[in-house]
């Protein structure tokens, strides 16, 4: 089995540091300009709990203190190298362009939740919902969509709000939904290097003025939000599976 | 470079363990995708089948808003709908307790796709 950690710039002579999963060995496999960043494993290695998934970080962030890095899906393996190079020499141009996007720049991750018991939040008791449906109340169903909306937009003005002083220092962002409804924010964003300090600041300061969040921001990451290209996709998620 | 996963935080206040509640999920997600075990299989069938009701109802209150929001729905209709919602919103939290599963069991991880809700 191989598994697949990034595809990154060729590097003519500075070796690989560090090792992959399971103390495996790291291998570049490529052609011209592209190369990617391997191990070979006899079988499927352990893949449960943390540790595999701070080992697969690790391999892509000593790739990007060397230079641009694509990095792969955790998880992501071929069945033999062979397709590899095809498929770099393939997608060259795509891929190139990817990691002129992502050259300099790191993922900075920000979470904000409104803690249980803050204003806004919908956490109610299957009783007090089932309560709620039985009253006689002639507009109750009205009242619930009143209040349905007025969720709605108070989150959605709540992470607007934290989100646009956030992309302002940012290349780019990109949200996503929050998994419950207290996460206000769950978002991600590709900040120049020296634009770290900065962004953090905003982020310190976006605490400060909404002391009923807990606001979280966590990095420097690989670009993992802010690379798509579709040879990773049809090389490891595609043949991933099958192997 | 990973020193630990506490060099990764750039600013946070007050204790992040409320931020760590999905690492549960992410343990489900990598060693277990299913599970089989005949005696949660009536629980695991009911979570899925919670689950893309789940969805359904979401993405009808979703549009219900929408088209509240856009205007041209007559009050009885508006108050029909609202206490559709309302009623299907009160069931699933009944089914919710009956089976024992909490908002974060209603979820399916769809790999690449991301999370179903």
């Amino acid at each position: 089995v191989i598994w697949l950690y990034a595809i990154c710039e060729r590097a003519p002579v500075t070796p690989l540091h560090g090792i992959g999963l399971a103390g495996a060995p790291l291998e570049r496999v490529g052609e011209g300009q592209l190369q990617a960043v391997i191990s070979r494993h006899a079988e499927l290695p352990d893949v449960d709990g943390l540790d595999a998934l701070w080992a697969h970080e690790e391999v892509v962030e000593r790739l990007m203190a060397e230079g641009s890095v694509l990095p792969i899906r955790f998880g992501s393996r071929l069945p033999t190298a062979a397709a590899l190079p095809v498929a770099l020499a393939t997608h060259r141009g795509e891929l190139l362009s990817a990691l002129d996007a992502v050259r300099g720049r790191v993922e900075l991750a920000v979470r904000a939740l409104r803690p249980a018991g803050g204003d806004g939040g919908d956490a109610r008791s299957a009783e007090e919902v089932a309560a709620e449906a039985r009253a006689a109340d002639h507009d109750a169903g009205r009242a619930y969509l009143r209040r349905r909306l007025e969720l709605r937009d108070r989150m959605d003005a709540a992470a607007a709000a934290l989100h646009a002083p956030l992309a302002a220092a940012a290349v780019a962002g990109c949200r996503r939904p929050g998994r419950t409804p207290d996460e206000v924010l769950r978002a991600s964003y590709l900040v120049e290097r020296p634009a770290m300090a900065e962004f953090s600041s905003r982020a310190q300061r976006l605490q400060r003025e909404h002391p009923e969040l807990a606001v979280v921001c966590t990095g420097p990451w690989p670009p993992w939000s802010f690379v798509d290209v579709p040879v990773l996709s049809t090389v490891a998620g595609g043949e991933g599976a099958r192997a | 470079m990973t020193g630990s996963p506490a060099d990764k935080v750039l600013s946070a206040s007050g204790d992040l363990d409320s931020f760590a509640h999905d690492l549960p999920r992410l343990g489900d997600a990598l060693s277990r995708r299913l599970d089989a075990d005949p005696e949660n299989v009536e629980r695991g069938l009911a979570q899925l089948v919670l689950t893309v009701v789940e969805l359904l109802r979401q993405l009808i209150e979703r549009q219900a808003l929408r088209r509240v929001e856009a205007g041209g729905l007559d009050d009885e209709t508006v108050e029909r709908l609202g206490r559709t919602l309302m009623a299907l919103e009160a069931r699933m939290e009944e089914l919710k307790v009956h089976f024992g599963l909490n908002d974060d069991d209603l979820n399916i991880d769809l790999g690449p796709l991301g999370r179903l809700l």
